[in-house]
């Protein structure tokens, strides 16, 4: 029987092929998830091995740092052949061409740890005495200074006075003695790396640890240790942290970090072999990948479930189409069960042989990313080769014959069914007509009804819609959103559920619409392929309804991420009325003036069209005539001449009240500070302090009590949260007033995100390295919505990219489809050539079934996929949406995107049927009207 | 039931004749000779049966005459066109517009009404532009419906009919364009003996009343007893006649072909 299985397989192995690929393309996504996830594990696994490479144990602070006696002690416990303190800290390096922050270690005395440094040594030597340093040549490349040349190591000296008052920063000359080269990516979790002596190491990294009176400590982070031959890292450890605990430190061997609650004065010292380190530093920076391939694996999941209907359906045809046969060994003494499993084991080796190929796919994609990492991250340590673990490998081999095999068993009991007397009667025609079971449309009915209330419910709850009437009644207004979304989401996949099972029903209505639609000016040629696009409704159904769920999905994602964008713009609107502000941050000292250069570099990007210097200053302010210590509120000001503002705000009305003496408040600004049009408030410099009594309670004035200068309020439709006065007002109120802004307006016919990143660039490029320039930021509204459509369309890019492995198998499906009916239709069409239907006209024909076919399924997916991507947003951004005020009812359709997405459907649905038709075509009418 | 459709103006000669006609299929000894140089016409207004035994050839040389296969050598003519020199669009358009086909199987489409498979051959052209030929004949339709008795089925799929109903709808889809020949592959094959003789008689009936020209392939002695004459072939070549043929002369033809022929074993 088995025999006879694999002869039947091998012959109609053909038919099998495009069921093939689409499990392939179902496991080879499952694989390359999987054995990218191995990669990236390996990575961080060998890069956080580096970085204690040579030693067997670590001891680690993580309180006080590790003095020389305790290293001393570590040393000298049984077990220990040598131990060495590690300073593992940061200093910032100024070279000739700019200042960089680099991860700072110390180098060792003990040789078996010496080695590691050794071996990164690329170029000179590693430093011996004080003043010399080692740097990963990247970063010597960037500050200027090559081998032997010289740099500067800037300290903070930390000193134990509280005043506030800034420390002067020292720099201190040293010589480049040596290059490291960073392969195995020891120091990539840092910019950049460089090595002193441990003298010059501690002395640098005085100030990490501060006791508890603030008085700076100096010492090591870590101690690793070497274990005498012989012994294992375990004795090793457990007799370090013996002789720790009897000199009076607390140890813990367990885990890495302090546990909750520790007693004494000091949280316990880490003692803990490399392995366990490295196994649980692997572990906690695995823990956000593990998340993220658990995403990634649902979309293979569905998939694989799009190829599910693709397997069903190539049984299903293949059963039909063996009746003959099957009733012959039914006739001649073939059990039920044997005929059942002889489909079942056609499926299992369908299923193992498709399987293997997809894991192969998968590792080739995987040494593909591996590739395309190692080219980003030039400094991060790829593995060359694919990194295969067990269950990288045999995980998808087992889902994919598994999954193949359990779409085999509805047409496996089919065949089951077959009666033996059919052998002996002439072939029938195929029954057309397909059983609808009442249970199914009434389920889908009510999946899709109650889905789409709880879809629309939820939604209005989220948007606040029932805030009113339901606002103190239960719980407040967040509460209310999250059920919203809560509701929405159950209510989305609730009638997403129905419409599928309800496709058996929807479906062939709808292709049969579309279908006569179309085929009015086509004459029979057309209505043929219009009918027999539905003639069969179950597999119609099975195979529109595959393709239905990747264009749901794409069209839900690229609507919910065009909604969300449109909302988020409209939000920043609000919020930040300037399209393009640039900054400067200013330094210790207060607020600086925005470098000449950088106003130069930021006015000339094209795309500005005005532009105005602002004064800014931060000020107090409390309502009333007289400054009043206690109640102070926090303004933030912005002056320029009343023309100026004018040009840089949408709405020049909003500044039309500006005049002296008067300060033009946003709405929101003045609903938090609690004043309204007219009122007449108080400002003086924000630097004035006020004396507090023990309560903390204000009482009066540290100083000389300020003056204040009197403003009288008009509020406006403004957004954001700066107050807008006259420039005289500004320096009255505070005379450090500097010129620290610039206003940029956008022209309009511009894009907007495209400038803010073209002014952000000339900013940074003008801005230098001179250490006496302060930074500079630029926001904005239209620089915040630079970043944010930034990263939407980076992860539209990639959920569409994922989804695409789905849709791609749908797509396969219809390809398998349109064959399948070729082979069942052999005789007709024979028939039609005979009638005098040329080539010509078959291979159209049989195009124009396949565009039916996938133009319905992406039709109907886009329109789903618009009405559950825009729900979806609504009901996410309902609160963004009602403060932005925005109208969130509009769907933003991008319908550019939309009709790829259906284009990219049709378009699949013809390619599809170009085999098929070829088939068809070759097989000359007499062959297939000549008795069998 | 007398003739409503005129005969057009035919120039004297045979509705359709085969010169020379040779069919080999595969080469060297496992060669399969179906026809060895065939010379038959076939005149207009006849009904004409071949007969022979399986092997003989008879269906590879309807299939010729249909241009449905291609010669290895010698001509197929219908009317003064040359099949033999077309090419498979031509073909195609020659037998939308020319020849009509009566197949064992009945070969309607399945998700066709009757009506609508009886006019197909004329809805295959489209509108304009190649191929679109005369458009149908709303009167002739009728005609073909009433004679053929299929009024009352029209709107019914190819399932909800019996096999004779089946083959009377092939039979009016073959004749609906007034084509110059109809060719039928053993008609009655699937049927029982009553509807056998239906579709029989409809064939006769068209040649008769209608003026239509049937050539029509059989292994039975009293299908091919509608003929007005019946032509043996065996083993690849024309091997005798009958005219105007009653069953037992057919049999007795027949029973000749076989004692004439080598014993089993002869190279085919």
């Amino acid at each position: 029987m088995l025999r006879l299985t694999l002869r039947q397989a091998r012959s109609t192995a053909g038919r099998l092929l495009l069921a093939g690929v689409a499990v392939a393309m179902g496991t080879g996504f499952v694989a390359a998830v999987l054995l990218t996830s191995a990669l990236f594990t390996r990575t961080t696994t060998d890069s956080v091995a580096a970085q204690y490479r040579g030693a067997d144990v670590v001891v680690r602070t993580n309180g006080t740092p590790l003095t020389d006696a305790e290293v001393a002690d570590v040393a000298d416990a049984p077990s220990v052949a040598a131990a060495d303190g590690r300073v593992d800290s940061g200093v910032q390096l100024v070279g000739a061409s700019g200042t960089e922050y680099a991860g700072l270690r110390n180098t060792t005395t003990a040789p078996a740890l010496a080695a590691a440094d050794h071996d990164r040594l690329a170029a000179g030597e590693l430093p011996s005495s004080s003043g010399q340093v080692a740097l990963s040549a990247a970063t010597a490349q960037r500050l200027g200074a090559g081998l032997g040349g010289s740099l500067s190591v800037r300290t903070y000296p930390v000193t134990t006075d509280l005043s506030g008052a800034a420390t002067e920063p020292v720099d201190v000359p040293v010589t480049v003695v040596g290059l490291l080269s960073d392969d195995t990516g020891a120091l990539f979790d840092s910019s950049g790396a460089v090595l002193a002596t441990t003298a010059d190491a501690l002395a640098w990294s005085s100030g990490s640890y501060t006791d508890v009176s603030g008085a700076p400590l100096t010492g090591y982070s870590a101690v690793l240790v070497v274990t005498a031959p012989g012994a294992s890292p375990q004795e090793a450890r457990d007799a370090v942290a013996d002789r720790l605990r009897t000199a009076g430190l607390q140890t813990q061997t367990g885990e890495w970090g302090p546990s909750q609650g520790w007693t004494g004065d000091a949280p316990p010292v880490d003692v803990l072999t490399t392995q366990q380190v490295v196994d649980s530093a692997v572990d906690s920076a695995l823990g956000g990948t593990r998340v993220l391939t658990s995403v990634v694996l649902a979309f293979a999941a569905v998939a694989l479930f799009v190829a599910t209907t693709v397997i069903t359906n190539t049984f299903s045809v293949l059963v039909a189409q063996r009746t003959h046969q099957l009733a012959l060994l039914r006739c001649v003494g073939a059990t039920k069960r044997q005929v059942q499993r002889s489909v079942l084991a056609e499926a299992a080796a369908l299923g193992v042989v498709a399987s293997s190929v997809g894991v192969l796919v998968g590792a080739g994609l995987s040494t593909v990313a591996a590739a395309v990492l190692a080219h980003l991250a030039p400094g991060v340590p790829v593995p060359t080769g694919v990194v295969l673990t067990p269950a990288a490998v045999v995980a998808p081999l087992v889902v994919g014959t598994g999954v193949t095999v359990v779409a085999a068993l509805a047409p496996a009991r089919a065949a089951t069914r077959v009666s033996p007397l059919a052998a002996l009667r002439p072939a029938a025609a195929p029954d057309l007509r397909t059983r609808t079971s009442r249970l199914r449309l009434a389920s889908s009915l009510v999946l899709l009804l109650g889905g789409g209330v709880l879809l629309v419910g939820g939604v209005l709850l989220a948007t606040g819609v029932f805030a009113d009437a339901v606002n103190g009644a239960t719980g407040t207004s967040d509460e209310l959103a999250v059920w919203g979304v809560a509701a929405a989401v159950v209510g989305g996949m609730a009638s997403f559920s129905g419409v599928l099972l309800g496709a058996v029903f929807l479906v062939p209505r709808a292709v049969g619409l579309v279908g006569r639609l179309v085929a009015r000016g086509g004459g029979a040629p057309a209505r043929l392929a219009a009918l027999n696009a539905v003639r069969n409704p179950r597999r119609t159904a099975s195979t529109t309804g595959a393709l239905l769920i990747g264009t749901t999905l794409v069209a839900l994602m690229v609507v919910g991420a065009a909604t969300t964008s449109r909302t988020l713009a409209a939000a920043l609107d609000r919020q930040y009325p300037v399209d393009v502000q640039v900054t400067s941050l200013g330094g210790p000292d207060g607020p600086e003036p925005l470098a000449p250069e950088v106003v130069r570099a930021a006015t000339a990007v094209p795309g500005v069209r005005a532009w105005t210097p602002v004064l800014t200053a931060s000020l107090t302010a409390n309502r009333g005539t007289t400054p009043d210590p206690r109640s102070q509120t926090w303004l933030e000001a912005a002056a320029a001449s009343r023309g100026q503002l004018a040009s840089v705000l949408p709405d020049p009305a909003w500044v039309a009240a500006l005049a002296p003496g008067t300060v033009v408040v946003p709405r929101d600004l003045a609903t938090s500070l609690g004043v309204s049009d007219g009122d007449e408030v108080v400002a003086y410099p924000s630097t004035t302090q006020a004396q507090y009594d023990d309560q903390g309670t204000p009482t009066g004035w540290a100083g000389a009590a300020p003056q204040g200068h009197v403003l009288r309020v008009a509020v406006t439709d403004l957004g954001g949260y700066q107050a807008l006065v006259l420039p005289g007002d500004l320096t009255a109120a505070d005379p450090a007033a500097t010129t620290s802004g610039l206003w940029v307006h956008l022209s309009a016919d511009s894009d907007p995100v495209a400038v803010a990143d073209d002014v952000q660039t000339a900013v940074t490029d003008a801005g230098g390295t001179d250490a006496s320039t302060s930074p500079v930021a630029v926001s904005g509204a239209a620089a915040e919505r630079a970043g944010y459509e930034r990263v939407i369309d980076t992860m539209l890019l990639v959920v569409v990219g994922l989804l695409a492995v789905a849709v791609l198998i749908a797509l396969v499906g219809v390809a398998n489809t349109l064959s399948l009916s070729v082979i069942e239709r052999t005789r007709e069409n024979a028939v039609l050539r005979a009638l005098g239907l040329t080539r010509g006209q078959l291979r159209r024909m049989l195009a124009l079934e396949g565009a039916l076919v996938a133009g319905v399924g992406g039709l109907l997916g886009v329109v789903l996929g618009s009405l559950y991507g825009w729900a979806g947003a609504a009901s996410l951004l309902g609160g963004v949406a009602a403060a932005g005020g925005s109208a969130i009812w509009t769907p933003e359709l991008p319908w550019g995107r939309l009709a790829l997405l259906l284009g990219v459907a049709v378009a699949a649905g013809l390619l599809a049927s170009v085999l098929p038709a070829r088939r068809a075509v070759r097989t000359p009418p007499v062959a297939a009207l000549a008795e069998q | 039931m007398t003739s409503t459709a005129p005969l057009p103006e035919s120039p004297a000669g045979p509705a359709a004749s085969a010169v020379g006609l040779t069919k080999t299929y595969g080469r060297g000894p496992a060669a399969v000779h179906a026809l060895r140089g065939v010379d038959v016409t076939f005149g207009r207004g006849a009904f004409t049966a071949i007969m022979g035994p399986s092997g003989s050839g008879k269906s590879t040389l309807l299939h010729l005459l249909a241009g449905l296969d291609t010669a290895t050598s010698g001509q197929v003519l219908l009317g003064e066109t040359d099949l033999t020199r077309l090419d498979d669009t031509a073909l195609t358009l020659l037998r939308r517009e020319r020849l009509g086909f009566v197949f064992q199987q009945f070969n309607l489409l399945p998700v066709l009404t009757a009506e609508q498979n009886i006019v197909l051959p004329t809805e295959l052209g489209g509108r304009r532009g190649r191929g679109a030929g005369a458009p149908l004949d709303r009167e002739w339709l009728g005609v073909l419906v009433d004679v053929l008795g299929l009024r009352e089925r029209l709107a019914h799929r190819p399932s909800e009919l019996s096999g004779g109903q089946q083959q009377r709808v092939a039979i009016a889809r073959a004749l609906v364009t007034k084509p110059e020949l109809v060719l039928a592959d053993e008609p009655t094959g699937n049927l029982d003996s009553r509807s056998g003789a239906e579709v029989l008689d409809f064939l006769r009936r068209s040649v008769r009343e209608l003026g239509r020209t049937v050539v029509m392939v059989t292994h039975d002695a009293v299908a091919a007893s509608y003929a007005d004459r019946v032509v043996l072939l065996a083993d690849g070549a024309l091997a005798g006649e009958v005219t105007d043929p009653t069953p037992e002369a057919v049999t007795a033809a027949l029973d000749a072909l076989r004692t004439s022929l080598p014993m089993a074993g002869s190279a085919r």
